[in-house]
């Protein structure tokens, strides 16, 4: 278990050092996460002009939506393309641990640009943050890292079988931002449509740990979206572990 | 003859950043950058008549392929002059570029890999305004040379290296080029495609009457297509002429290859420098003006069973060349 | 009308191609489907909390949308095919194979490569806008579809400069890749221009034309346009040409005394 992690730690530092050269495609990468959240805020204030802590809301989505993103289609789908991924197959440990260390250092390239970007925005729009409900936030947004991360990963992993696997995440990161909150607030989507999108997967992988910090909850809502992480979080992994095992053996069968 | 590339003074020179270390330096360099000239082609003259196959031979970075862009127009010159076919080639206009195919080994196709060999032969047609007959023509005597019956319905992305080399010969030669510059055909090749690659150039070459220019690091292509070579280091040309007499300057030496009677190993180096030595066969590097009176001793002192004199061998010669510098 | 030859023997040789892989259609038209169809409910859900957005109302946004899947799908089709990860082509030297053929490089550069499949999402487009048509109960004028079809050329003619200029930027800085960066600009385009506020506005009508892009050609089929906005889209695409032109020239020049 310790060797893991400081086997993760080397190749998350490696990783980081190695994009150090990207830094400024990081920035790009980064200002592209932005536009979704600020185009939701943008249609709700226009749609709902004085309605309360929308942008307390799309803030915090903001923070979601940047310490959850996973690019794996190019992390982990280009190397499985390419062929490139057998130079890790044939280190004496899992490859997860290569791709586990990617994308911490990709999570510290984002933190790192990121935050001065919602340092401003909290500066410019003076949102009233309640100290409280963001505490209260804070492990629902690490369950929705965990959950969005493995979801990814198996869409990513697609790549084992087809040549489709870009298009399938960028799929995937459609659907968690039309049904997941960003787009609109699940708050208020439509009654039958509303329950299901809280229960959905989306949610919980983006808009549950927002709505929290943003106090638009009551307590049983809270609850309730904790346990649908925790449910997807199982689901997710064991869905996950299944792909990536077969993906595997197809690699090592085929040959890349 | 008719001359087809007239070469004059032609220089490229860039501009390049340059630095003193240290940090002082370094906010120094952000107000006001100090650049330094670096002359990749340093007025380079030469001329090429209709149907020469001319080797442009040199070390890395001595400006060859520098000079291969400017002459096909991708490069615009700091100074000097061309006329290729009565055309400045940095104009780049349509009726120069019909005439003129530059063959990168590297690179040999361009253009979307997801088309057919046949549909990129197609828009090379219609980019080219190649009328049917001709490409029919040119289409037919392709496919004998360079054999593409089996490649014209294949991805130009599935091919192999090998294959590739030919489509590319193919989608560059169906326009009939007049001139062709030819930047390293047979990098990366297994040894019988860079024979097949070879026999073609030359095959080509004598259909067609094109004038080429041809840079490799293989000396074998040289030797086997090119009479002339233009030998440039460091920006300049420093050898221009017939390749025999190039070797010949290069290397004042001759090669003794002379076989003994038994296999116990002798001691020639009073003779000369021994090369290679194996089962009684000896190389002995002699000078040239010295080759009749070792070749007297040797035949008089030692029981030789055969003895021939050899040039030495171009790669070697070259090579050697290179390191030392070309004089 | 070589040009045209070519972009048709273009078009005809890449759509064989990708009618090879009929699994890819297939993926292709579910994907765009279901991009489209979530897009137009989040739409949906919109007009159920109000009447107005930026003031147009259902029907209008349903056109602008379709509007702005046709133009997305124009994109994806003719223009992203050459530009996508262009400053990668750059270093590697691509761009000599298209100076040395005899046809317009920045005909070559930004329109030699075609992506068929692109275009299901253009058509998804047309029957959104039909669809919207539809839900107005409106009857409307041949004249206005004429003039939104005039000013959809224009919006083809924008994405198509404003994309390759973005791209070109990294022949002056090389490795600058804006492509994330014109991907997010561009998703403003799925609502009106008048829904954003000053500063924004401004920006997305004349620094990142998304207004021109969408938001005038779906006003001219909903309501209409004064013949004055017209001529100004005309001039708009014109000009955008002219800059298009002037920036290769000079991009080419510095490319052609740069490469190594």
């Amino acid at each position: 278990m310790t060797r893991s992690l400081r086997l993760i730690g080397i190749y998350a530092h490696r990783t980081f050092l190695e994009w150090m050269t990207w830094r400024g495609f990081l920035v790009t990468l980064v200002l592209g996460q932005c536009v979704t959240p600020v185009l939701g805020f943008a249609v709700w204030s226009a749609a709902l002009p004085d309605a309360s802590n929308l942008s307390t809301y799309y803030i915090s989505l903001l923070v979601v939506q940047l310490m959850t993103v996973f690019q794996l289609d190019h992390t982990l789908a280009n190397p499985i393309y390419r062929g490139t991924l057998s130079h890790q197959l044939v280190r004496p440990h899992s490859p997860i641990l290569g791709t586990l260390g990617t994308c911490f250092a990709e999570r510290l390239w984002f933190v790192i640009i990121g935050a001065p970007v919602v340092g401003l925005l909290v500066f410019l729009s003076n949102v009233p943050l309640v100290v409280a409900n963001v505490l209260l936030a804070l492990p629902a947004l690490a369950l929705a890292m965990v959950v969005r991360f493995l979801f990814t990963l198996a869409l990513a992993l697609t790549a084992f079988w087809t040549q489709q696997a870009h298009g399938i995440v960028a799929f995937g990161a459609t659907l968690t931002f039309l049904i997941g909150g960003s787009a609109v607030p699940i708050l208020y989507f439509p009654d039958p449509l509303r329950s299901v999108a809280e229960s959905s997967p989306f949610s919980a992988m983006l808009g549950l740990p927002a709505a929290i910090a943003s106090g638009s909850l009551n307590r049983d809502q809270v609850v309730m979206g904790y346990a649908w992480q925790a449910v997807w979080l199982a689901v997710f992994l064991i869905v996950t572990v299944v792909v990536w095992r077969s993906g595997v053996r197809r690699f090592t069968a085929v040959g890349g | 003859m008719d001359r087809t590339i007239h070469v004059h003074h032609l220089s490229m020179t860039y501009r390049v950043p340059v630095r003193q270390e240290g940090l002082g330096a370094a906010l120094r360099s952000l107000i006001h950058r100090s650049y330094r000239e670096l002359a990749a082609v340093d007025a380079v003259s030469f001329d090429l008549f209709a149907g020469e196959i001319v080797g442009f031979i040199g070390p890395n970075g001595a400006g060859k392929t520098t000079t291969l862009k400017m002459l096909s127009g991708i490069l615009h010159p700091t100074g000097g002059d061309a006329d290729i076919l009565g055309f400045q080639p940095w104009k780049r206009q349509p009726a120069f570029l019909r005439r003129i195919a530059i063959i990168r080994g590297s690179q040999p196709i361009g253009g979307p890999v997801e088309l057919t060999v046949m549909d990129s032969l197609r828009l090379q047609q219609l980019i080219y305004d190649v009328d049917d007959r001709a490409f029919k023509r040119n289409l037919g005597q392709l496919n004998a040379m360079l054999d593409l019956r089996t490649l014209l319905d294949r991805q130009i992305r599935a091919l192999s290296l090998g294959e590739r080399m030919r489509c590319g010969l193919a989608l560059n030669l169906i326009y009939r080029p007049e001139v062709l510059f030819l930047d390293e055909p047979t990098i990366g090749m297994d040894a019988s495609v860079v024979e097949t690659t070879r026999q073609f150039i030359a095959a080509y070459c004598q259909e067609t009457a094109a004038t080429v220019l041809l840079t490799s690091h293989y000396m074998a292509d040289v030797e086997r297509l090119c009479r002339r070579v233009i030998l440039m280091d460091k920006g300049t040309v420093r050898y221009d002429g017939d390749l025999r007499t190039l070797s010949e300057r290069l290397s004042p030496y001759k090669i003794l290859r002379v076989s003994l009677v038994g296999a116990k190993a002798l001691d020639l180096s009073s003779f000369g420098e021994v090369d290679e030595a194996e089962n009684g066969t000896y190389d002995i590097r002699v000078g040239r003006r010295d080759v009749p009176s070792v070749t007297a001793r040797l035949l008089a002192d030692f029981p030789v069973t055969d003895l021939a004199v050899l040039e030495p061998p171009l790669d070697r010669v070259i090579d050697r060349a290179y390191r030392t510098g070309v004089a | 009308m070589k040009l045209l030859r070519l972009s048709c023997a273009i078009f005809a040789m890449s759509l064989k191609a990708d009618l090879a892989h009929r699994s890819n259609i297939l993926f292709q038209v579910l994907l765009s489907l279901a991009a489209a169809g979530s897009s137009l409910i989040t739409v949906q859900i919109i007009f159920s909390r109000t009447d107005h957005l930026g003031g147009w109302t259902l029907h209008e946004a349903v056109i602008l949308f379709g509007t702005f899947t046709i133009l997305g799908g124009i994109l994806l089709t003719f223009v992203e095919p050459n530009v996508l990860w262009f400053h990668q082509r750059v270093i590697a030297g691509q761009l000599d194979e298209v100076l040395v053929k005899p046809a317009p490089s920045l005909f070559l550069l930004s329109l030699g490569r075609h992506a068929p499949l692109g275009l299901v999402q253009a058509v998804i487009g047309a029957v959104i806008v039909a669809w919207g048509i539809s839900l107005s109960g409106d009857a409307f004028p041949v004249w206005r579809g004429l003039v939104w079809l005039t000013l959809l050329a224009v919006a083809a003619v924008i994405t198509w400069v404003t994309r390759v200029l973005v791209a070109l930027i990294s022949l002056w800085v090389p490795g600058l890749a804006l492509d994330v960066v014109y991907d997010g600009a561009w998703q403003f385009g799925r609502y009106p221009v008048t829904m954003y506020r000053q500063p924004a506005r401004f920006v997305l009508t004349w620094v990142l034309p998304v207004a021109f892009i969408t938001t005038v050609p779906a006003r001219a089929l909903t309501r209409g346009v004064s013949p004055q906005l017209l001529g100004a889209s005309l001039a708009f695409g014109f000009v955008a040409i002219m800059i298009l032109r002037l920036v290769w020239m000079s991009g080419l020049r510095r490319y052609t005394s740069a490469t190594s």
